[in-house]
This record gives C-alpha cells, structure tokens and sequence, in this order.
C-alpha cells in the first residue's frame, strides 16, 4: 500500500482526525431549520418566499430558536423583525424577505387571490 | 259462394283494415302525457342545469372571495387601530434553584420585559425592565426595578439606522445577542460578561448602525457616543474597575465605540469592537479606558451529528491607564498603584440531537463552557478565576427550556469553588 505524503511528509494522524471531524462537522451538514420547528401547515408559505425562510431560519437561527409563525400576528411580526434588523444588524433586503414569509404564514393576513 | 256473399266479405275485411288501421295511426298521434319529455325538451332542461350549477359555483367562489376580502378588511382594520398591535410585549423570565460551596442554597426568580413599539413609518422605540426581588440588609423583602433599555430608533435608508437613548452597547455580542436565559444554553453569563465583568452592558448616548450585503455575505457596523463607564476611585475593595453604570456621567469626556461584523457565511459572524473613553472623575487626572473585544458565533444543523451544533467564543481585553489610587474621606486605604490591565474570555459549544426520532432526546441540549477572567493581582479584588462548566437542558418549547449546569471555578487568590444551578428560562 502507498502511503499518501504531503511535501514528502506522512501527514500525522492527528490532524487527518481533526480534518476528518471538521469536514463532518461543518461540510455534511443538513438544512439549517433551526430546530426543526417548521411544520407542514407553513409548507404553502416556504414554497412561496423560501428564500425568506431560508434568510430567517438562517439569521435568526444563528442566535436562538425559531418562534412559530403563529406566535404573533403579521403585524407584530413587522415589530419584532424591523427591532431585530437593529439589534442583530440585519441587512434591509433580509429584513424584507423575512417579512415576505411571515406575510405569507402569520394570521391576520388572508391569501387573496389576484383578479 | 255466390258473389253477393263475397263481396259482403269483402267489405267486411276492408272496414276491419281500415278501421284497425285508423285506430293504429290514432295511437301514433295521441296527445303525450305531461310527464314524458322530447330528447330536444330533456337536452335543453339539462344545459339549463349544467348553467345553472356552473353559475352556482361562480357564485360560491365569489363568496369565498369576498368572504377572504372580508377577514382581509377586518384584519387590516384591526391593525390600524391605535394602540394595538402597533406594541409588541416580549422579553424573558426565569425561575432559579443554585446550590455553591460557601453559601447557603436559594432559589430566585426575575423578569424582564421587553416593550416594543412601532411608532411610524422606521421609527421603533425599544423599552426593557429587569424586575427581581431580593433581600436588602436589614433583611427586608425588597423588589429591584431596573430599566436596562429605553431608546428610540429611525430607520433611515436601507444601510442606515439612526438611534438615541438607553441601548445595548456593542463591546462583543454577549449582552446584544446571547443574554436572555431562554438563548444562552447555560446558566449564566460568562465571566467577561457577568456582574463583576469587565464588558458592558448598556449606555446612555448615541448611535448609528447598517448592515451592507455583498453577495452571500454581509458585513455590518454599529458606532456610538455614550456616558462611558466610571472609573471607581475611592473604594479599597473595588478601585480600579470600570462602573458601567454611569447614567450620570462623572465627566465631559464621552466615550466613543463600535464594532466591525462580518457574515462570511449565513451561519458564521465574527466581529471586533472597541470602545474609548475619558473614565476618571474630576480632579482625579487623565485616565483612559480602551476596551476590545472579539467574537466568533457559529450555528448550525449538522447531519452526520443528527442535531445542531452551536460555537460561540470571544475575547475581552480592558486597558486603564496607569493610575495611583489614593484615600478618600469615606474609604481610606493606603495608595495603590498599578498597571490596570485584565482579560477574560470564553469558549463554549453546544449540541442538540433534535434531529433523532425519539421525542425526549431531541429536546435535550448538552453544552459546555470554558471562561476567564484575569485583574491585576495587586489591584483590589485582583485574581486569576478560570470556571469550567457542563450543562445539560431540557427543551419543552422553543422558548422554554429546563437548564442544569454544574460549575467548577478555580481562582488564584479567592478559594475554589463550585456551583450546582437548575434554571428555567422563558422567551416572552
């Protein structure tokens, strides 16, 4: 068997576990859903703004769980989203597709459909 | 046969056809009954009713249309109301059990509520409280009411927000981003972070913040002018360290910061602050603080580990000038002089399988922690103090959470000790 060398060296075995560990880690990872807290009743909304879901599991995931769209109306959601573009330094566009998907998901907002 | 006979007969035979025939063709054009339909009559009845069934159903969608307007209408009417919706309560609470080595155990509970208001068109203001009750010296129930948070916001354009007031300052993200019992997976704030830390938490001022994206990544500032933190000066057990309480400045001199972000990716931000300002009170002399920070926070659901991964780790570095701190009327001691330098930190990983199909284990959460904080050993109250911490917690909703942890804490100079505490946190 030929031994893989690197600048003529064996590399140590140490550090193919750690490369090993971080490319499992970081390179096999999965949707980012944040805690898998989307059911299929916002299936409809995802398809609409999915990029909106995906900037929201990702933004607000990154720092704490995924409130349930149906936790606040679309209303309150415009609150808690614009007070969360300033205290998590959102970008505006992010901001806006997030709210896209709670346009989408929350209550209060009925699906009218274009005449 | 005679021919008259035959020809009888014949008659006879006629007659019969003919009158047989008559009653024949008399059935043929017999009036129909009433209840007997033409293919034409039963063609036409049955387009009037596949018309009739399509106008129905028009009709039907109609409703539900305008049904749909409706609840839209209601629902708009709702929002534009004064007074409501236009407010957003949230917030955390929690409820605390801690057993240390060297006090008695207790339990404590707080909270604090965070009001929300959406003013106008980019105007917000922001308003926090923390409420917690505790013992004053005499041993009387007493119930601190805080305000931590009062600011207004204006949303300027798509890359500038403009704020004033009471704020959450930006030196690392610990207090902006992780503080609230129901985010951080442990039970309490790193030792950088914490009550006798060397970060602070909120200041009285100005600020300006935006995000700008650049493809997938985004990169994002946050600057500021506040009061700045009082250098403690007269007190033997505690000069040296910074006041980040300073709601009445004790000087003209402000105290300028911001912090840097970077989102190389969605699930990665790292950042560096910094903050400066004249610290000392008057006739004290020229003292400067300048304080850093770094941070890296990294979330993100990882398949092969079936669950979400969670890396948070920053860096806090204080600098105070060199500075003699003498007697005063009400603490004498004697000088001390000292390069006031101190450092802390922490590195913390957490871990949740909610990827797994058993419904207990996916709402578990093991977490881990590594911090510390370094003050001059021949400043007052100076030590080395490293804390090792393991926690393990619950998840009954997304923002709800049962937290265990256990501390181990060695210091240089104070004893070491440990800590056992069950915490539940709630997102509001």
């Amino acid at each position: 068997m030929t031994a893989i060398k690197i600048n003529g060296k064996k590399p140590r075995r140490g550090l193919s576990l750690l490369v090993v560990i971080f490319a499992g880690l970081f390179g096999c990872g999965g949707t980012h859903v944040g805690g898998g807290l989307l059911d299929k009743g916002h299936a409809g909304a995802m398809e609409k703004t999915r990029s909106g879901v995906e900037i929201w599991t990702q933004q607000c995931g990154r720092c704490h769980n995924l409130r349930s769209p149906d936790e606040f109306s679309y209303a309150q959601w415009e609150v808690a989203v614009n007070h969360m573009r300033v205290r998590a330094t959102l970008t505006a566009a992010d901001t806006r597709e997030i709210l896209d998907f709670f346009k989408a998901a929350a209550p209060g907002i009925a699906a009218v459909p274009k005449q | 046969m005679k021919a008259s006979q035959a020809g009888i007969i014949l008659c006879a035979a006629t007659i019969a056809v003919f009158g047989i025939s008559t009653v024949v063709a008399r059935d043929h054009t017999a009036p129909k009954p009433a209840d007997t339909l033409t293919h034409q009559e039963n063609d036409s009845l049955q387009k009037q009713v596949n018309e009739e069934k399509s106008a129905q159903t028009e009709t039907f969608e109609s409703l539900d249309f305008l049904n749909k307007r409706i609840d839209e209408a209601q629902t708009r009417v709702r929002q534009d109301k004064a007074g409501e919706n236009r407010v957003l309560i949230a917030g955390d609470a929690s409820f605390a059990y801690t057993v240390s080595k060297g006090s008695p155990s207790s339990m404590s509970a707080g909270v604090a509520p965070l009001v929300l208001w959406r003013l106008g068109s980019g105007l917000l203001f922001e308003g926090a409280f923390d409420i917690g009750v505790s013992n004053d010296q005499s041993g009387s129930g007493v119930t601190g009411f805080d305000l931590t948070l009062a600011n207004l916001t204006y949303l300027l354009n798509d890359y500038v927000t403009l704020g004033a007031g009471l704020f959450v300052v930006p030196l690392g993200v610990h207090h902006n981003h992780f503080d609230p019992p129901w985010i951080s997976p442990l039970t309490d704030d790193p030792l950088p972070f914490g009550d006798n830390g060397i970060a602070p938490g909120s200041g009285i001022g100005l600020f300006a913040s935006g995000a700008v994206p650049l493809g997938k990544a985004a990169f994002n500032y946050f600057v500021y002018i506040t009061n700045g933190p009082r250098l403690v000066t007269d007190d033997s057990t505690a000069a040296g360290t910074l006041n980040f309480n300073n709601f009445d400045d004790n000087n003209d001199g402000k105290t300028f910061g911001g912090r840097l972000g970077a989102r190389p990716l969605p699930e990665l931000e790292i950042g560096y602050s910094l903050q400066y300002g004249l610290v000392a009170p008057p006739g004290f002399g020229h003292v400067g603080a300048l304080l850093q920070g770094a941070d890296m926070e990294y979330r993100r659901d990882v398949t092969v580990l079936r669950g979400q991964a969670d890396f948070r780790s920053e860096l806090v570095f204080s600098n105070v000038d060199r500075a003699t701190y003498g007697p005063s009327a009400s603490t004498p001691f004697a000088p001390l002089t000292f390069n006031n330098n101190r450092g802390g930190g922490y590195v913390q990983a957490a871990y949740r399988p909610w990827m797994v199909n058993d419904a207990f284990v996916r709402n578990l959460q093991m977490s881990f922690r590594y911090d510390w904080l370094y003050a001059p050993l021949e400043a007052p109250g100076g030590d080395r103090e490293n804390r090792w911490s393991i926690g393990l917690n619950y998840w009954l909703r997304p923002t709800i959470v049962v937290k265990s942890s256990y501390e181990f804490d060695h210091a240089t100079v104070n004893p070491n000790s440990y800590a056992v505490v069950f915490l539940v946190g709630i997102g509001l």
